[in-house]
């Protein structure tokens, strides 16, 4: 009975936390930040993280509440949380890059082939969000051109129409690409950021193997496969090896 | 008469006579018997049958005497009887710095893998005649047969420290004086002293020795400083500094007054008129001085060995540049001490600098009371980036052996105002380490105050419902656009089609019509409509010409068609009826009428539903 009443009150509480909650938690949050009181503002982003919702701005926020309380590691964790969701967001990228300064590895990432690397920066111009919505407008643009083509009976605009069905079928599907490959990479999580001052890289996952090298808080590690507690980290050099996973968090 | 014969014989001795080389190696001395301010010549010889000698023999061990001048080298080569003889001798000239018997030791020398030694050699030096109580006005009779011997009592050297316990690296300055009480014609530093462990600066001299009056002891002396220098020891513990040696040409009086009679040519050029004159050696005695070493307490972790008194100073020659520009920085140490070990306290600059190694100016001043100077570093600074630059506080460090303590001296910070120049750089500068940027980093950039949407995390947007309807709206809007436009064309191309799709309508129509004649009770004209208008709607949707139209070919047609016989035999019985009913003779019965519209429009309808259904099929 008593855990009936509970779960009961339980549900009501959690039916409560609809948008207007997480926005009044997140507005005392940032009181809190401004107040200069960063452990009580990482308090409340956390709450409101836990209830489910998020979206850029909270890990932003979160981040930059990490890095004023010197945790460098977090802060990039958040940074980096935030710009999936948000990737085109220049105060992040400035804030990231600044945490970025306080690590202590120094990585040259092998660069990436050219057209990657545009397509990659074109991918990053909009937050998946907008890249929706960017498709949903061109598709549905492109069903009323179809339409209108097939209606109206005047030469001239039907054989306008018909450029401008391919040309919205293009974008259409370039958009669509897109925002496929974007919610990918927003749903990867094969990215993590290590915790841990400083972390010592195995050459196989045991206690025994030999250390090949070491990583410093805050170094962003791609994580390839794990067995069991460990994981197969590599660096953006193209180092490669083995680390617990109590070391790292994932983005 | 004795020791003249030993001096002789010592001239003459042949230490060493080797068989077969034929060398011989002898070493001499001009006297046996010396006083303190007199010289020794000291001479190897080295003679040999062949002409050609080579080898440089060693010095001996000299204790209480000190090499003044030498080796002076000098070789001669004879045929005698076609004999070939050389000679090469080395001639020291040495001056006792003791009283007592001295030996000095065997020379060595190595000549074709021999060893050839020299015999030792003692030699007496003695004090200088007993000393002379100073008469006044002695007759000329009484005055003593050699002044020579007197001479070190009228003229001497004597040394000064002003500090006999110095810190190392401090300044300890030493001068030399010289008291006389003849007149010194000429004088010339022999010797300079030296000292191992430290350096020496020497203070600049004036060309004519300033002379004074001192008393000593109740004698009066002409006195002259004629060396100053500054000792710097560079480490810790026992220091000497070796003898200063000068040879001094001063006039000593006649001995013995001259007559006339006495005239000899030999003292007449000797004579100048009042004296003659006598070449002397005179030696200061070394120095020794205990060297303290620096304190470690308070030593700053900055300090490099700089011991004096000091000011810093730092300045640039503009604050306000442009980006690409030249700034110099100077760096002034100035005061006394060892300026020469000063090094460049070094700069902490932004990495939006380039920097060049410091331009080194020293300017050590040797005529006053100290050495003293100054020591000037000019950094030339290029900013890369606009801005308001911060070049840190310099931090000089030094030790005060007044106080005994270590002073830190620090200059302001300065700050550059650098504006952008007229062209842009072309990139960041490429050496830079991350600590360096770090230092341009500014604050992070401050929190979202309103975000734009709350998602729950995990959310797909597939799931959306507004992305759904999105989707699937256009898809059915173009679909039924699709259906639409083939239905239209097949109207507007297919008559069948259009009959069949517009045999309702058409119907409908005539029905209408017919209503309009029930109403006026025409009969009829009613049935000629009624009957039209399901002949024309069969026709319809048949696809057959109305006219000449034969029920049992349309009979035929529609059970073709699989047309349900019943609905096809009400049809056309009520068709039938309609024709029937048109010529009766009966009276027109409005009832009837009525009956039989309601009846065909009914036939019509579920005709309709059959024969699309069946369409459908």
């Amino acid at each position: 009975m008593k855990r009936a009443v509970l779960i009961g009150i339980l549900l009501i509480f959690d039916y409560s936390f609809s948008q207007e909650n997480v926005g009044e938690i997140f507005d005392s949050a940032n009181k809190f930040y401004i107040d200069e009181k960063y452990q009580e503002a990482v308090d409340e982003y956390v709450k409101i993280l836990n209830t489910g919702y998020e979206n850029g701005a909270i890990y932003f926020n979160l981040g930059n509440a990490y890095y004023k309380l010197g945790s460098i590691g977090k802060a990039i964790l958040y940074y980096e949380k935030a710009k999936k969701i948000i990737p085109s967001d220049e105060d992040i990228i400035n804030n990231l890059n600044l945490a970025n300064l306080y690590i202590a590895d120094k990585i040259t990432p092998i660069p990436e082939l050219f057209y990657i690397r545009y397509f990659k920066s074109f991918t990053k111009l909009m937050s998946p969000n907008n890249w929706m919505k960017v498709f949903l407008t061109l598709y549905v643009m492109l069903c009323l051109v179809i339409c209108g083509r097939i209606i109206i009976k005047k030469q001239k605009v039907k054989n306008f129409l018909h450029k401008l069905i391919f040309l919205s079928a293009f974008l259409t599907a370039l958009s669509l690409f897109i925002l496929l490959y974007s919610f990918y990479e927003l749903n990867r999580h094969d990215w993590a950021i290590v915790m841990s001052d400083k972390v010592e890289v195995s050459s196989s996952p045991t206690e025994d193997s030999t250390q090949l090298f070491s990583v410093h808080e805050g170094t962003k590690v791609k994580i390839k496969r794990t067995n069991e507690k460990w994981i197969e980290i590599s660096l953006a050099d193209g180092k490669v090896g083995w680390i617990t996973k109590d070391h790292i968090e994932i983005i | 008469m004795k020791k003249f014969l030993i001096l002789v014989f010592l001239i003459l001795l042949i230490v060493t006579k080797v068989n077969g080389q034929e060398i011989q190696f002898t070493a001499s001395v001009d006297k046996t018997v010396l006083s303190l301010e007199q010289t020794l010549t000291l001479t190897f010889q080295i003679t040999s049958s062949s002409a050609n000698i080579s080898g440089t023999p060693e010095m001996p061990e000299l204790d209480g005497l000190t090499v003044v001048s030498g080796p002076n080298l000098s070789t001669s080569i004879s045929f005698v009887n076609g004999q070939v003889s050389s000679s090469r001798s080395y001639s020291y000239i040495l001056i006792p710095t003791n009283v007592g018997k001295l030996t000095i030791g065997s020379a060595v020398l190595n000549y074709n893998g021999k060893v050839y030694k020299t015999t030792p050699i003692e030699v007496e030096v003695v004090k200088s005649a007993a000393p002379q109580q100073p008469k006044p006005q002695t007759p000329r009779t009484e005055v003593p047969q050699d002044e020579s011997s007197d001479l070190s009592k009228q003229v001497f050297l004597k040394v000064f420290v002003d500090k006999k316990n110095p810190y190392q690296n401090e300044g300890v300055t030493v001068s030399y004086k010289l008291y006389t009480r003849v007149q010194v014609r000429s004088y010339g530093i022999s010797k300079p002293p030296t000292a191992t462990g430290a350096w020496i600066e020497e203070y600049a001299m004036p060309q004519q020795p300033v002379l004074s009056t001192e008393v000593i002891d109740g004698i009066s002396y002409q006195s002259a400083v004629i060396k100053k220098l500054e000792l710097f020891p560079a480490k810790s513990g026992e220091l000497t500094l070796e003898p200063l040696v000068i040879q001094a040409d001063v006039i000593v009086r006649s001995r013995t007054p001259r007559s006339f009679f006495d005239f000899d040519f030999d003292s007449f050029f000797d004579d100048d008129f009042f004296g003659r004159t006598e070449r002397k050696n005179l030696v200061a005695p070394s120095v020794k001085l205990n060297v303290l070493p620096l304190p470690e307490e308070g030593k700053p972790a900055i300090f490099k060995n700089v011991v004096g008194k000091f000011s810093l100073n730092s300045e640039t020659d503009r604050t306000d540049v442009l980006t690409n520009e030249a700034v110099s920085l100077i760096i002034k140490i100035s005061g006394t001490g060892n300026i020469k070990l000063i090094e460049s306290p070094g700069i902490k600059i932004s990495g939006d600098f380039e920097m060049y190694e410091p331009k080194v100016e020293e300017k050590i001043n040797r005529s006053g009371e100290n050495i003293s100077g100054e020591k000037v570093f000019e950094y030339v600074l290029v900013p890369r980036l606009p801005g308001v630059q911060k070049i840190e506080p310099i931090i000089f460090s030094y030790f005060n052996p007044e106080t005994k303590r270590y002073t830190i001296l620090t200059t302001e910070e300065i700050f550059v105002n650098v504006a952008p120049g007229k062209e842009r750089l072309s990139a960041y500068p490429g050496n830079l380490s991350r600590d360096e940027v770090k230092l341009i980093g500014s604050d992070i950039r401050f929190i979202k105050l309103k975000p734009i949407q709350w998602n729950k995390a995990g959310d797909r947007f597939y799931k959306n419902y507004i992305f759904l309807t999105l989707i699937i709206f256009p898809l059915i809007l173009m679909g039924v656009t699709i259906i639409y436009n083939s239905h239209l064309e097949k109207i507007n191309t297919d008559i069948g089609y259009r009959r069949d799709r517009m045999a309702v309508k058409t119907a409908e129509k005539r029905l209408k019509e017919s209503a309009e004649y029930m109403k006026e009770e025409s009969r009829e004209k009613f049935y000629l409509t009624l009957s039209s208008a399901l002949r024309g709607y069969i026709a319809d949707k048949l696809n057959i010409s109305e006219v000449g139209f034969l029920t049992d070919e349309v009979k035929e047609m529609l059970e073709n068609k699989k047309v349900d016989g019943e609905i096809s035999n009400k049809f056309l019985e009520l068709i039938n009826t309609c024709d029937y009913l048109r010529f009766a003779p009966t009276e027109a019965n409005l009832q009837d009428m009525k009956k039989i519209y309601q009846e065909s429009r009914e036939t019509i309808l579920l005709f309709e539903k059959h024969f699309n259904s069946l369409k459908i099929k």
